[in-house]
């Protein structure tokens, strides 16, 4: 009982633990171990093991345990040399376990783990080192005192391995001094340094175990330790006060109540049209108007209300990136330097959860095809890592992510070629392709395929696949590159998925909505101007060639009454289509509801709206329309 | 805890009335019941499947229990019901004929239903309950609200 409760709560509290342990553990490999960092990365092991313990999750807590101690032994003055490699490690199983732990139960061993920790921790005291803080002050009239100072540091290094010193060794040649400096070193005999330092010029010497000192004496490390303070507990505490966990269905559930308001808000404006025409009840039907219009804002509010509380920081996502990166890096032995921008850009969850695919491709791509290796960078005079830049920004009507590298760009020339080798156009047609139009070769399916096996354009490894996903969410993809230079995707995203912009149509008796975004244009074409070519129909707009497909057949209904006439002109599956309705009753705003489980996936349908009126009405997948019938027309031709 | 009740076990159920068939929903599986409203077709679903509704902004799906029991069109009339049932998490609507009444039923009146039956509803029913004259067929929701075996069988049938 207890533990169905606390569960949930153990889980998501994990899930931001490890993830702030992930990104210690990078900066700890980057940056060492600062006295503030350490604190922050022990925090989280311990508040781990503490809830794990507590809930009976044996393994995690074991292992938590092990990386308290491993962590203390670095507050204690260790350098923190091959650690960062075992700590992710760490990290890496805490998350198996987690995950096992929510599905029914530990599994993963942690004893080799805990045990190459152990040996981490007893490294230093196998070589015979003991950490210690060594504390100088020199008599008031020592004269040239940093000279004198940094001698006895070439003293100390002699007999000492010295890990940090405070002030630092820069500071003191620049006469930053006053007569203190204090020095964090192993030594085999710490004793024996109390001797050596003694000198007429050295008021007093003082050797004490490192781990006595902590953090206060190492606060003032430099502007880089500076800042890393420990939060103030009391504002943590305080903030975590103000916000709630909420579950997404809850938010759906609220979203749907919301819906229903509208709903009703309608119908009180039918009823007060009605009364109107009563003429006795004048008055009130004016009054019962203008109660529905209040109903009708507050509804509005309420529903952009909710709305915004299912926008995640699209940091979520982006933070798995500098982890994925540098493992991908590390593999292809290159150096890249992520660089995160506009990490607070909100989103909806669900664009958020679909997203993480196509981005982790373009990242992918860009690691192992678009940055060169060190040495070749630095042949061409670039920086021997390469940059890669992960941005978001606002825009009115969505967001922009875009993801950009300095590395080699794409060649063209070989994107043409592979593209002839393949056959997908000829040569005279490839050499006709502009720069922009050859670049966009690289999302053609068949390119994109082939270059799995032959890493031919440097990119376009399921290059369709990214296009294809942020298409089903409602966006597009572009690319701008310069060769030696670097590429840059840019990916537009809705804001959100739960409302868009669609098109309203009828067909059979039946009202459908056709998400705007795959809509290009509408055209009334009368029936007289459709051609029937085999079993293709097709009509003429502004000369070109047109395919039309029925929505009715594409869906598999009979066919209607009366022939339809309108056409919505939509893109799908790399080519446009006339899409053919009876009639086009207008545009506007719907909010998009799954269909739920029992159904499964309706072939040509991604979901459902509910109207002003309340009836259903489905949303069509353009898309996938275009296929199902273009599938049925094969069959005809068969059969 | 309710269903203990001195020595024997009781059930509650719902009684619906289909073609001339009295048909019992265990009450814990009836979410509400809805009267009769419009319903979206789903185009390319099983034939049973009516289409779906909207449930107080939800979209559910509807099935028509008489089709699902290869019984003729329905009455049409203004009886009928749509009965929400949970299941497995989801919620279904089963169009019915009417309903009737809701009862309790000592585990003891319930008999297989090979014993009394023949018909081809039989795979759908859990078991049959004699109540004075009547029989009361006990429905086995997770049989009934079963897609994916349905449309096996119906595109075997076509094939």
């Amino acid at each position: 009982m207890q533990l169905q409760r606390l569960l949930p709560v153990f889980l998501s509290e994990a899930d931001e633990h490890l993830q702030a342990l992930e990104e210690g553990v990078l900066q700890l490999e980057r940056l060492g171990p600062t006295p503030g960092l350490v604190a922050d990365l022990f925090r989280s092991v311990h508040t781990l093991k503490g809830s794990a313990g507590a809930l009976g999750f044996r393994r995690i807590a074991e292992l938590a345990h092990a990386m308290e101690e491993v962590l203390e032994a670095l507050r204690a003055g260790r350098a923190a040399d091959g650690l960062a490699d075992l700590l992710l490690e760490c990290v890496d199983t805490l998350r198996a376990l987690r995950q096992e732990v929510s599905d029914g139960g530990e599994r993963t061993d942690v004893d080799a783990l805990v045990e190459r920790l152990r040996a981490w921790e007893e490294g230093g005291a196998k070589d015979g080192l003991h950490p210690v803080d060594v504390r100088v002050r020199l008599r008031e009239d020592c004269p040239m005192r940093a000279a004198r100072a940094l001698a006895l540091l070439r003293l100390l290094r002699e007999h000492a391995h010295v890990d940090q010193v405070a002030p630092p060794e820069e500071a003191i040649a620049q006469g930053q001094l006053e007569l203190e400096f204090t020095a964090r070193v192993r030594a085999r005999e710490p004793e024996a340094l109390q001797e050596l330092l003694a000198g007429p010029e050295v008021e007093s010497v003082r050797v004490m175990p490192a781990w006595e000192a902590r953090d206060e004496r190492w606060l003032d490390l430099g502007p880089q330790a500076r800042g890393k303070l420990p939060d103030d507990p009391e504002l943590t505490r305080r903030a975590s006060l103000r916000t709630v966990r909420v579950d997404v269905e809850r938010l759906d559930r609220l979203m749907n109540l919301v819906g229903e308001l509208v709903v009703d808000r309608i119908r009180f404006q039918q009823i007060a049209e009605r009364l109107r025409s009563l003429d006795r009840a004048n008055g009130l039907a004016q009054e019962l108007a203008e109660a529905a219009g209040h109903l009708g804002r507050v509804a509005g509010d309420l529903q952009a209300q909710v709305l915004k509380a299912r926008m995640l920081p699209i940091e979520h996502l982006f933070s798995r990136f500098p982890r994925y990166v540098r493992d991908l890096a590390q593999r292809a032995g290159k150096r890249v330097e992520v660089v995160l921008e506009g990490q607070d850009t909100e989103l909806d969850r669900s664009v958020i959860e679909q997203i993480g695919g196509p981005l982790m491709h373009l990242v992918r791509n860009a690691v192992d095809h678009g940055i060169e290796p060190p040495e070749e960078r630095q042949r061409l005079g670039k920086p021997a890592a390469g940059r890669l830049r992960l941005a978001a920004v606002q825009e009115e009507e969505g967001i922009l992510v875009v993801v950009e590298d300095d590395g080699r760009g794409i060649d063209t020339d070989r994107v043409r070629e592979k593209a002839v080798a393949l056959g997908l156009l000829s040569a005279e047609a490839a050499a006709r392709l502009s720069e922009e139009e050859a670049v966009e070769l690289i999302f053609h399916p068949g390119l994109s395929t082939a270059s799995q096996v032959t890493d031919v354009s440097g990119r376009g490894v399921g290059m369709d696949a990214v296009r294809a996903g942020v298409q089903a969410l409602g966006g597009s993809v572009e690319v701008e590159t310069q060769r030696g230079h670097g590429t840059r995707f840019v990916l537009r995203l809705p804001l959100t998925l739960a409302i868009v912009r669609a098109l309203l149509v009828s067909c059979g008796g039946e009202r459908y909505a056709i998400p705007l975004a795959g809509v290009q244009e509408i055209v009334e074409v009368p029936a007289e101007r459709v051609h029937r070519v085999g079993s293709y129909r097709t009509t003429l707009l502004r000369g070109n060639v047109l395919p039309l497909v029925s929505v009715h057949e594409a869906l598999g209904l009979p066919a209607p009454e009366g022939s339809g006439r309108f056409l919505c002109v939509v893109t799908g599956a790399r080519r446009r289509v006339g899409l053919w309705v009876d009639r086009v009753l207008g545009e506007g705003e719907i909010v998009v509801k799954p269909l739920g489980s029992y159904l499964g996936q309706v072939e040509g349908v991604s979901g459902a709206t509910i109207l002003g009126d309340g009836r259903v009405a489905l949303i069509l997948e353009p898309s996938a329309l275009v296929r199902l019938a273009l599938r049925e027309e094969e069959l005809a031709h068969v059969g | 805890m309710d269903a203990q009740r001195g020595q024997t076990q009781e059930q509650q159920l719902v009684v619906v009335r289909l073609d001339r068939e009295r048909y019992g929903v265990p009450i814990e599986h009836v979410h509400e019941i809805i009267r009769m409203q419009e319903v979206t077709r789903i185009p390319r679903a099983p034939s049973f499947v009516e289409g779906v509704i909207n449930l107080r902004g939800q979209v559910i799906p509807v099935i028509d229990l008489r089709r699902r029991f290869g019984l003729g069109a329905g009455e049409g009339n203004g009886a009928s019901r749509i009965v929400v049932v949970e299941m497995n998490g989801s919620r279904v609507g089963m169009v019915v004929d009417a309903v009737l009444e809701v009862m309790r039923l000592p585990e003891s009146a319930v008999v297989p239903p090979e014993d009394l039956l023949a018909t081809s509803e039989v795979g759908f029913l859990r078991g049959v309950a004699k109540q004075g004259e009547e029989l009361i067929l006990l429905l086995d929701l997770q049989r009934v609200l079963e897609v994916h075996e349905q449309r096996a069988l119906s595109e075997m049938q076509t094939a």
